[in-house]
């Protein structure tokens, strides 16, 4: 019982993989179908890492997927317009670092209001939420941008050759046995997920950049959260922020940066969203602020801070992206699975605290 | 006297412990039954099962209303029972009403509409019931704890509650506002209510109740009339061995060099209105230096803004080990070595949901960049040290710090700011709500720490505790230093008369 207790979201999850597998005839666990489902889950994946962080805060961010809208844009902009698309993979790091440094910029503001001036994280974003998608449309005069140079297309199509896949699987094998050695048994059903999917990525085309982006992300952030001052100062300011300042936490500091390093992540995602359909639009993003909030809180990170892993957001990304990628092989309607979507989130979150309160 | 309440061999168990080992206790109308007893020896999981916050069938044993056994499965069908707990920590409805606060979920309707008026008016009678200084439609927020607390009994009047549970109620009132509460018991007494008195201060167990049950570890150790027990007899029952002192003995102490001195100094917050100082005093390394003053006296304000709350803002001169400094923030203030253990422990010093380690280690971080890297092997050996050191009664490390007792958390709190190796330690009200034999090992470790040389500020609005441990104390009132007293001129009527202007 408190097998199932601990690991609920991950039987969840499992579940609805042997569901789909049989449904679809064991298309769902094919290596092709499983690469394309994290390169579907990578960009939301990204952006719930970061969000994970806010939240541990016990804050939110309302306002990336307008960011992403908008860096999306300037990257259209810059190849396009600016001619950067001519340039090939020096234009495409151009366009690139634009997009970072106006992402982190945008999350800059967001922090400083927050942390700085102490207005509420939910109005602050939300006014960012709405400029920022206004700029995007500004900045394109309202239309999409296509399409952009080979070199931006590129990066969320493009896969590291298998050496290089090998080596970097067997790189990540070795960091992984390193880090979770003592608790390997706790750890059964991510080994079991991990090792899918590098059959996944090796049967298919190998490790695909947009899923190499998000699993590093994912490191990073666990590393960040677990391993260094910054980190655990992270959760003692979404714990009790009185609390952390007595204790010499700069909780403003800390504040600022969690903001600032989602906004750094939406810009990074703004170039990867543009990449995918390989041009501009001012209106790409909605929402994700709300699929980031969902992997993020599927994966147990209680809304008021404090309590919460990446571990979990990364299975909670897994499962929302596995929920498109199952209605996809199963034909269902687009407008019925926002409302199978949004049922699952409530589901999720529901039977979590029903568990916590046994 | 008809029997109100009783409960037969409760016992309840959580993961790991067992709370309650068939506890049994009876309650009469017309007395004040005192449940006393260490933290953690099961008097608040004993008021949950009759509050039924633990509903029937999570814990054995049995409970009689008038001899009628009783299932509560919620906290209304207890309320149904009439009785009422009266917690330590208030959380009305802060920004609505007296009247609403105290008709709120049972409103008065006439027409299917809410009327106020006699709402107001049922509300009038109740208050002055208690004798509460207060209009019904006064915000409750803008009211003093000892008026909340009237008023909390006032709601359980009005809901004809028989059975009275007060929980540490003096803990924030002023010496005149406890008169008021004791009358208000008298009169609830004569009108054949019984009361469960729960408290840590032996004046007030004494003034107050008629008889006594001590819990220890879950058990029920002693029943009795509180006339017929002396209090080193209660304490010993409350800690299980002999006590007959309630402080170590004060070693002799070496007073060393001046290392902080405080001159002309204020604190201001404009939004929480309040003013301290002008305060005036040195500080030498070894040295206990207690702040006395009653509640609102400014001791907690002239601690937070000395230690740099950014609430308040420092004026005039602290020369700290031979410098003048600047109060920036308690992060620098960590940095240059001076502490603050703050008053509320739960809503200012701990980490909740974070276990022993995290909590222990946080105030050793601020002296790092953020960017540094933890050593989780040295952080951990580090952790196990201090709760050797401290004698904190834990499982493991990896507990929750919400998991224990009072005054363990203390102990943790302490052995955190001490990682920061600070020479100047501030503590506000280091033994709040915490029982005796916890006390008594935080004095321990205070005079420890003095021995060590380092200099200590002290505020506990327990007179008796500041005059057992301190060297000096300074009287505080209305934010104003009124004087300091020299351990030899010691006694609680100079500090008194002094402390009330």
């Amino acid at each position: 019982m408190a097998f199932i207790k601990k690991n609920g979201i991950w039987l969840a999850l499992f579940l609805m993989v042997f569901f789909l597998t049989i449904k679809t005839n064991g298309d769902f666990l094919s290596a092709r179908n499983i690469t394309n489902l994290i390169r579907q889950t990578s960009i939301n994946g990204i952006l719930a890492c970061g969000m994970t962080l806010v939240i541990l805060t016990g804050g939110i961010d309302l306002s990336i997927g307008s960011v992403v809208g908008m860096t999306g844009v300037l990257v259209g902009l810059s190849q396009i317009n600016w001619g950067l698309a001519q340039m090939g993979l020096t234009g495409a790091w151009m366009s690139a670092l634009l997009s970072v440094a106006f992402g982190t910029l945008a999350g800059g503001i967001n922090g400083g209001l927050i942390a700085y001036l102490g207005i509420t994280p939910f109005i602050v974003t939300l006014g960012t939420m709405v400029i920022a998608r206004g700029m995007a449309l500004i900045f394109s005069g309202g239309t999409s941008i296509a399409p952009l140079g080979e070199s931006v297309a590129n990066l969320s199509m493009e896969y590291l050759n298998p050496q290089l896949s090998w080596a970097i699987l067997a790189i990540s094998l070795i960091i992984f046995l390193g880090f979770f050695r003592r608790d390997l048994k706790d750890k059964i059903f991510l080994i079991i997920t991990l090792l899918f999917i590098s059959y996944g990525f090796m049967g298919f085309q190998g490790v695909p950049y947009l899923g190499l982006m998000f699993f590093f992300t994912v490191a990073f952030c666990g590393w960040l959260l677990k391993y260094t001052v910054l980190g655990r100062s992270v959760y003692a300011v979404g714990s009790n922020e009185r609390a952390a300042l007595w204790a010499g936490v700069p909780t403003a500091r800390i504040k600022f940066f969690v903001y600032t390093f989602i906004g750094f992540l939406a810009g990074l995602c703004g170039v990867l969203t543009a990449s995918r359909i390989n041009g501009a639009n001012p209106n790409e993003g909605q929402l994700f602020e709300l699929d980031a909030i969902a992997a993020v809180v599927i994966g147990g990170t209680r809304l008021t801070g404090g309590v919460g892993t990446i571990l979990g957001t990364f299975v909670g990304a897994l499962t929302i992206a596995t929920l498109n990628n199952g209605m996809d092989h199963l034909g269902v309607p687009d407008f019925y699975r926002m409302v199978f979507k949004g049922l699952i989130i409530i589901l999720a979150v529901g039977l979590d605290k029903a568990q916590r309160n046994n | 006297m008809p029997e109100l309440i009783r409960l037969e061999n409760i016992s309840k168990g959580f993961p790991g412990v067992q709370a309650l080992k068939g506890v049994s206790l009876n309650l009469l109308a017309g007395e004040v039954l005192g449940l006393v007893g260490e933290n953690g020896a099961g008097k608040s999981t004993l008021m949950k099962i009759l509050s039924a916050v633990y509903p029937y069938g999570t814990f054995d044993g049995k409970i009689y209303v008038e001899n009628q056994e009783q299932k509560f499965l919620n906290a209304a069908d207890s309320q149904k029972q009439r009785i009422a707990i009266i917690h330590q920590e208030l959380s009305p409805f802060w920004d609505l009403t007296v009247a609403e606060n105290l008709f709120v979920g049972r409103w008065l309707l006439k027409n299917h509409l809410i009327n106020w008026h006699e709402i107001n008016a049922h509300a009038e009678f109740w208050l002055s019931k208690v004798k509460a200084k207060c209009r019904p439609t006064d915000k409750m927020g803008n009211l003093s704890v000892g008026t909340q607390q009237l008023i909390e009994i006032a709601k359980a009047l009005s809901q004809h509650s028989r059975v009275l549970i007060l929980d540490e109620p003096t803990s924030a009132l002023t010496p005149k506002e406890v008169k008021t509460l004791f009358e208000i018991i008298l009169d609830l007494k004569k009108s054949g209510h019984g009361l469960v008195y729960i408290s840590h201060k032996m004046e007030e167990i004494f003034e107050i109740t008629d008889r006594l049950t001590v819990l220890r570890d879950g058990e029920s150790v002693f029943t009795g009339k509180t006339s017929e027990i002396s209090e080193a007899a209660l304490i010993s029952h409350m800690v299980g061995r002999k006590f007959d002192r309630l402080f170590p003995a004060k070693p002799e102490q070496q007073l060393k060099h001046e290392c902080l001195r405080v001159e002309g100094f204020f604190g201001k917050s404009a939004s929480e209105k309040k003013e301290v100082g002008p305060l005036n005093f040195s500080l030498r390394e070894g040295e206990i230096l207690g702040f006395a003053g009653l509640l609102g006296a400014g001791r907690s304000e002239f601690f937070r803004t000395l230690f740099g709350d950014a609430e308040f803002s420092a004026t005039g001169k602290v020369t700290f080990e031979g410098k003048p400094r600047k109060v920036i923030s308690p992060r620098q203030s960590l940095i240059e070595k001076m502490a603050f253990v703050p008053e509320d422990r739960k809503r200012e010093s701990i980490f909740e949901k974070q276990d022993l380690s995290d909590n222990l280690a946080m105030a050793r971080w601020s002296k790092e960049s953020l960017a540094t890297v933890i050593n989780a092997k040295d952080e951990r050996a580090v952790g196990e040290q201090s709760i050797q050191k401290f004698k904190v009664k834990t499982p493991s490390l990896n507990q929750e710090i919400q998991n224990l007792s009072g005054g363990n958390q203390q102990k943790v709190v302490i052995a955190r700011v001490l990682q920061a190796e600070p020479t100047v330690l501030i503590l506000d009200e280091p033994t709040r709500g915490i029982d005796v034999g916890a006390k008594f090992e935080i004095y321990e470790i205070l005079f420890e720490l003095a021995a060590q040389g380092k200099a200590l500020m002290v505020s506990s609005s327990d007179l008796l505790e500041l005059i057992g441990i301190c060297d000096r104390i300074i009287v505080m009132s209305t934010g104003r230093q009124m004087g300091i007293v020299e351990r030899s001129e010691f006694s609680q009527e100079k500090i008194m008369k002094l402390a009330v202007g």
